[in-house]
């Protein structure tokens, strides 16, 4: 044998083993500084990042710090995954520092935002608090992006259940590092609290109540990071309680990803029309005129919208080969009905009640997409105790918490 | 069953059940075009020596009978599969120039689940490893200047975790 090494291997064998999925950023990074052989194989490979919002190590503040410097490797992203580590009133350990830009920084992130995003999505990177606001600018600079997650989105930077004080607290401590507690029941500290997380709350929030993500999605001026966006996952599953339509994805951004130019595959957990208590539909204009849609699957589940929005939605459709429905109603005070049919047999009845969500999609995807392609799914939501004990352990502890209820009883 | 016979480079010839040697993608495609009988014929393969031959033949003997892979190239699937089954982990517990030699003789002969397996194994040394272990584990020459070595760490540095 003549001494078969590592090097015997043809580049194409090593580009195999450098892109094995058990080999993790750190470690292909680790292969290009062993020898110029190994980097230069491994200095294109494709990049798949785990974009964490608000964690304490500040993972996403530094990687965009980093591609100002070098925004080669932006290029070379081709799958981002967002987990979602919001600062929590009870776990002192969630609780994040603000960033702090460099004023030549700020620059840059101006020169290439300020054409591409909106100027309060900028304000929010600015003020260093929401790294959520950090994501469309991300897509700003990855124009090989494929498959983008949006994970478990937990939407609101500081979310409705969190007392004021709480709120104030987190925010504080963000940016002096010092925990002061904020307490008391008088009326005049309660209402500076509330003008402090007033002004701050303003900077951190986008503006149609949702992701900083969503605000700036534009129809035919599409972020570079989206052009080439082939699969887009979205979920609300852990957020907020799965019984109140009122939390969820506004389904109103699904036409705007529906309409991306190279998307093939869409699935949405948990969507809603509610917000407030008002109903916000899907708009009913239609698709833009000569739009050809490249859709090939599409996933809506768990979601709290009128049957007419699935006509809304079929509409946006045409080259459909799978689809996966889990519906839910809202805005009346029907239960849901379970049109899985788990454990049952497929009845007349279910088969009659599942019909309307199925007929538009058939009819646009005509010769494409049969009925053997459409799958009603279980129902997400059937939690059993469990799972609901450890539900009601994480959200309502807080929104009930005594200092809440001391509160409010005074008033 | 039908026997065919295999002549490795250094000459020597290995007879295997046909159903064996078509894990090999190579072989199958060449038996397809003779129209299935090389019964009295021994098919050369000549990048691959005896050792090595028996040692990938071993491997299509065990997994004769399993599925075909599935044909999903999705990036979905890119989750599954991290961890190599234990038989084969053992398989592949071989001093690294008969890894090398089998990873190359599973890419000649066309037998995608060995290439996989052993492009994982190779990847698992890797994993974890700084780059000065990655280099003592392949015995591999540090040909940067020390300049150079700086560079890429500064431009690596978003990978730390």
């Amino acid at each position: 044998m003549s001494n078969t090494n590592i090097f015997s291997l043809p580049p194409e064998l090593l580009l195999i083993i450098f892109a094995d999925n058990s080999l993790d950023n750190r470690d292909v990074a680790n292969c290009q500084s062993t020898c110029k052989r190994f980097r230069q194989i491994t200095k294109d490979l494709p990049i798949h990042y785990t974009f964490r919002v608000d964690h304490v190590a500040q993972p996403a503040w530094k990687l965009i710090r980093h591609l100002l410097v070098y925004p080669r490797i932006a290029k070379r992203i081709t799958s981002i995954n967002v987990t979602w580590h919001r600062r929590q009133p009870v776990k002192l350990e969630t609780w994040t520092r603000e960033w702090r830009w460099e004023e030549a920084e700020k620059e840059k992130i101006e020169a290439i935002g300020e054409r591409r995003l909106s100027t309060r999505t900028i304000g929010a990177i600015f003020q260093g608090l929401n790294s959520e606001a950090l994501l469309p600018f991300l897509l700003c600079l990855t124009p090989n992006l494929e498959s983008l997650d949006i994970g478990d989105a937990v939407l609101s930077f500081i979310q409705p259940e969190y007392s004021i004080f709480e709120a104030v607290r987190l925010i504080e401590y963000s940016s002096t590092g010092v925990d002061r507690t904020w307490q008391g029941s008088e009326g005049s500290h309660r209402d500076s609290a509330g003008r402090y997380l007033d002004k701050v709350m303003d900077a951190v929030r986008p503006g149609y109540p949702s992701l900083w993500f969503h605000e700036n999605i534009r129809p035919g001026d599409w972020l570079p990071g989206l052009v080439n966006l082939k699969k887009f996952y979205h979920s609300c599953v852990k957020y907020g309680d799965p019984y109140d339509s009122n939390y969820g994805w506004p389904i109103v951004f699904l036409r705007r990803i529906m309409l991306l130019p190279n998307i093939r595959k869409i699935k949405i957990k948990r969507a809603t029309c509610m917000k407030d208590g008002l109903y916000m539909p899907i708009s009913r204009g239609g698709p833009p005129k000569d739009f050809q849609s490249s859709l090939k699957s599409l996933e809506i589940l768990g979601t709290f919208i009128q049957q007419e929005e699935y006509d809304v939605i079929a509409k946006l459709t045409g080259s459909l080969e799978y689809l996966a429905l889990n519906p839910r109603f809202c805005g009346d005070h029907r239960d849901h009905l379970h049109l899985s049919g788990k454990g049952t047999l497929v009845d007349d009845t279910l088969l009659a009640a599942r019909k309307p969500y199925m007929q538009p999609f058939l009819q646009y995807n005509q010769g494409i997409l049969t009925d053997r392609q459409v799958v009603f799914t279980e129902d997400e939501f059937k939690w059993n105790v469990e799972e609901r004990r450890r539900f009601l352990n994480v959200y309502l502890d807080q929104e009930f918490g005594p200092m809440d209820d001391e509160i409010d009883s005074e008033e | 069953m039908s026997t065919i016979k295999l002549l490795s480079s250094d000459n020597a010839e290995l007879a295997v059940d046909k159903e064996v040697a078509e894990r090999s993608i190579l072989i199958k495609n060449m038996l397809e075009d003779v129209g299935g009988d090389m019964s009295d014929q021994a098919i050369p393969i000549p990048n691959v020596n005896e050792a090595v031959l028996r040692k990938v033949i071993e491997w299509c003997e065990h997994h004769k009978s399993d599925p075909p892979p599935p044909a999903d190239e999705d990036s979905d699937s890119r989750k599954k599969s991290t961890d190599i089954e234990e038989w084969d982990q053992k398989f592949m517990q071989v001093d690294q120039e008969m890894l090398f030699e089998i990873i190359l003789a599973a890419n000649y002969l066309d037998i995608k689940p060995l290439l996989d397996v052993g492009c994982k194994t190779v990847a698992n040394m890797i994993k974890g490893k700084s780059p000065e272990e990655i280099r003592k584990t392949f015995n591999i020459q540090n040909d940067f200047t020390p300049e150079e070595e700086d560079q890429i760490r500064r431009e690596n540095e978003w990978a730390e975790e």
